[in-house]
């Protein structure tokens, strides 16, 4: 027997175009939840789950210049299950996927399931479900390999040259403090100096950033790996880098399968 | 009216798969038969984000997406 406490919370996914990329459950979750407490990108964005639910709290406002993001990270998950206890139902909306590098929602719900509630997260379209999209990118064609850009540095992930490669949050590439919303361009010049290792400095990237207004434009801007720290890098910019040769067929391999 | 209506705007065109290749293709006309006003419709025109975001607002921080050292930093 299911033997759960009253409250319950549904992280849920807005996806990337402001109300036009939410699916039908998630939507309908939004409607019929006691209070929405949402992380969005945009004031219309805000505006709009107003129009469409019950009760909504913004957590922008844990953000702050200067504040550690773990700290905000923090308030907002505190601030989402003080709802939950008081019996509510609650939805947690998130642009983009719920799920795909963000840490609120996966741990709102973990926190949820381990105070004894209903909790669990309804999926959505992503920002890289947007950039197959617009950049005409198929991952099945020579394999995708993803990472958040400070990541990539910190950790030291080595790149498989014959797929794609996708960096987020380039614009905050080597920043240590999570403090800030911003890098310097000589954190920029250790990320490419990185990537130098493996890829010729002529070799042509993708800046690209998703649209989350329709009156937003789709940033598909190529450039080489040297010119990276002298250009325009928003929040939102992903890096997209092509892979830098062909694939190679294990001949050995393929023959022992054939044999077999 | 009007930023409401701007923002009713904005949202039917992210619904609206249609209407947003109207818009697309002929973005003035589209405005002006939705009851935008000439102040709006010029300011979209202009390509100006200063002048759009009078409009719309600015964009939030949006980095939830920041896992940053998440174990120990």
């Amino acid at each position: 027997m299911i033997n759960k406490k009253k409250g319950s919370y549904i992280a849920v996914s807005t996806g990337i175009l402001l109300a036009g990329h939410i699916s039908v459950r998630a939507k309908k979750v939004i409607e019929e939840a006691d209070v929405v407490l949402s992380l969005m990108p945009h004031p219309i964005a805000e505006n709009w789950l107003d129009s469409i639910s019950r009760e909504h709290i913004s957590l922008q406002s844990y953000y702050s210049e200067g504040k550690h993001r773990k700290q905000s990270y923090s308030e907002m998950c505190e601030r989402i299950l003080e709802e939950i206890r008081k019996g509510k139902r609650v939805c947690g909306a998130f642009y983009g996927h719920a799920g795909v590098f963000a840490c609120v929602p996966h741990d709102s719900i973990k926190l949820a399931q381990e105070e004894g509630f209903s909790a669990y997260m309804e999926p959505g379209i992503s920002a890289e479900a947007c950039l197959y999209s617009d950049l005409g990118i198929d991952p099945g064609s020579f394999g995708v390999q993803s990472y958040e850009a400070s990541q990539f540095l910190f950790y030291g992930h080595q790149p498989n040259v014959v797929s794609y490669l996708l960096l987020w949050q380039v614009a905050l590439a080597g920043e240590l403090t999570a403090k800030t919303f911003k890098t310097s361009e000589k954190n920029i010049e250790a990320l490419v100096k990185y990537l130098l290792n493996w890829y010729p400095p002529e070799h042509e990237i993708i800046l690209y950033e998703a649209a989350f207004l329709p009156l937003d434009s789709v940033r598909k801007e190529k450039i080489k790996i040297v010119d990276l720290p002298s250009t325009d890098l928003n929040l939102h910019t992903t890096l997209v880098v092509p892979p830098a040769r062909k694939m190679n067929i294990n001949k050995e391999l393929v023959e022992r399968l054939e044999v077999g | 009216m009007s930023k409401k209506k701007f923002e009713e705007f904005v949202i039917k065109l992210s619904e609206d798969p249609k209407l947003n290749q109207s818009y697309v293709e002929n973005p003035e006309a589209v405005m002006k038969d939705f009851g935008l006003e000439d102040n709006e419709i010029k300011a979209v025109m202009s390509g100006e984000t200063e002048e759009i975001e009078k409009l719309t607002g600015t964009k939030a921080v949006c980095i939830n997406i920041v896992m940053l050292m998440k174990d120990d930093k």
